[in-house]
C-alpha cells in the first residue's frame, strides 16, 4: 500500500493538483499551496516557508522531467497534526531520475531547514518522488 | 502567462542601482540572469540591489545572484543587497549567503 492509498484509507482531507511539467506551473502550485495553508490558518511566515519548499521540489521535477510526456501529482493532505505534501509522477518514475543532484546545495538545505519531516526514500511506490510535512499543532495556537 | 519579473536599473558614477520587482522562479530566472549579466558586463561599478519589491526568490534565483557576484568581484567591486523581505532574508541565512553578500537593512 503506497502513501496515497494509506491516506485515503484513513479518510484524511486531501487536495490533488495535477500539473504538466512546465516552468509556468510552479507559480500555480505556489498559489495553490498558499491558499491551502491560509485556509488552515497558518501564520504568514509559515505560508511563505511551505511555498518555498514546494517550489523547490517542483523546480527539480519540472527541470528534469519536462521532456517526459506525463504529469506530476501533488497531493496536499491535511490532518489535525500536520500538513503533508506528497509528490509523485502520474505514470512512472523516469529511469535514472534523481531529485537532488550531488552538487545541488541550496535546494536540499532549504527544504530540510523549512520542513519538519522530509522523506525522500519512497521505496514502496516507484512513482513516488518525495513527501514532506509541516507540524500544525505548535503553529495553530 | 505573463512574465512576473521586472529588472529596473539606474547607472550612477560609482554604483549601478538595480531594483528587482516581482518573483524569481524557474519561469523568470532566465530573464534575471540575462538582465543582470548584461548590466554588470557593461558596468565596472558596485551594485546596489534593491529588493523591496521582490516578493519571492528560489534557489535557482539565488544561484544567479551568486554568479553575478562572481562577475562583479572579478572587477574588484561588490554587491550590496538592500530591503530584503523577511521571508527572503531567511533563505539567505539558511543557505549561508548572508555571509557571502553584503546585506544592508
Amino acid at each position: 500500500m503506497n502513501q496515497l492509498q494509506e491516506c485515503e484509507k484513513e479518510g484524511l482531507n486531501s487536495i490533488d493538483l495535477c500539473i504538466t511539467l512546465q516552468p509556468e506551473m510552479v507559480r500555480v502550485v505556489r498559489l495553490t499551496v498558499s491558499g491551502i495553508a491560509s485556509t488552515i490558518g497558518l501564520p504568514i511566515d509559515d505560508i511563505e516557508d511551505i511555498k518555498v519548499a514546494v517550489s523547490e521540489i517542483c523546480n527539480r521535477i519540472i527541470t528534469k522531467g519536462h521532456s517526459i510526456n506525463q504529469r506530476c501529482i501533488i497531493r496536499f493532505i491535511v490532518s489535525a497534526e500536520e500538513l503533508k505534501v506528497v509528490f509523485k509522477f502520474e505514470k512512472y518514475r523516469p529511469e535514472g531520475f534523481k531529485l537532488f543532484d550531488d552538487d545541488d546545495v541550496f535546494g536540499p538545505a532549504i527544504v530540510h531547514s523549512i520542513m519538519d519531516h522530509v522523506n525522500l526514500d519512497n521505496t514502496n511506490d516507484e512513482k513516488d518522488i518525495i513527501c514532506f510535512s509541516m507540524h500544525l499543532k505548535e503553529r495553530l495556537l | 502567462m505573463t512574465t512576473n519579473l521586472d529588472v529596473v536599473f539606474q547607472e550612477e558614477p560609482e554604483v549601478v542601482k538595480i531594483k528587482l520587482i516581482g518573483e524569481v522562479d524557474i519561469s523568470t530566472v532566465a530573464k534575471l540572469r540575462e538582465d543582470l549579466y548584461e548590466i554588470v558586463d557593461k558596468n565596472a561599478s558596485d551594485v546596489r540591489l534593491d529588493c523591496s519589491d521582490l516578493n519571492y526568490i528560489d534557489s535557482t534565483g539565488l544561484g544567479v545572484l551568486v554568479g553575478v557576484l562572481k562577475k562583479v568581484k572579478e572587477k574588484n567591486k561588490n554587491i550590496y543587497i538592500t530591503n530584503l523581505k523577511s521571508n527572503i532574508q531567511k533563505l539567505f541565512f539558511i543557505t549561508g549567503l548572508d555571509k557571502v553578500f553584503i546585506i544592508e537593512e
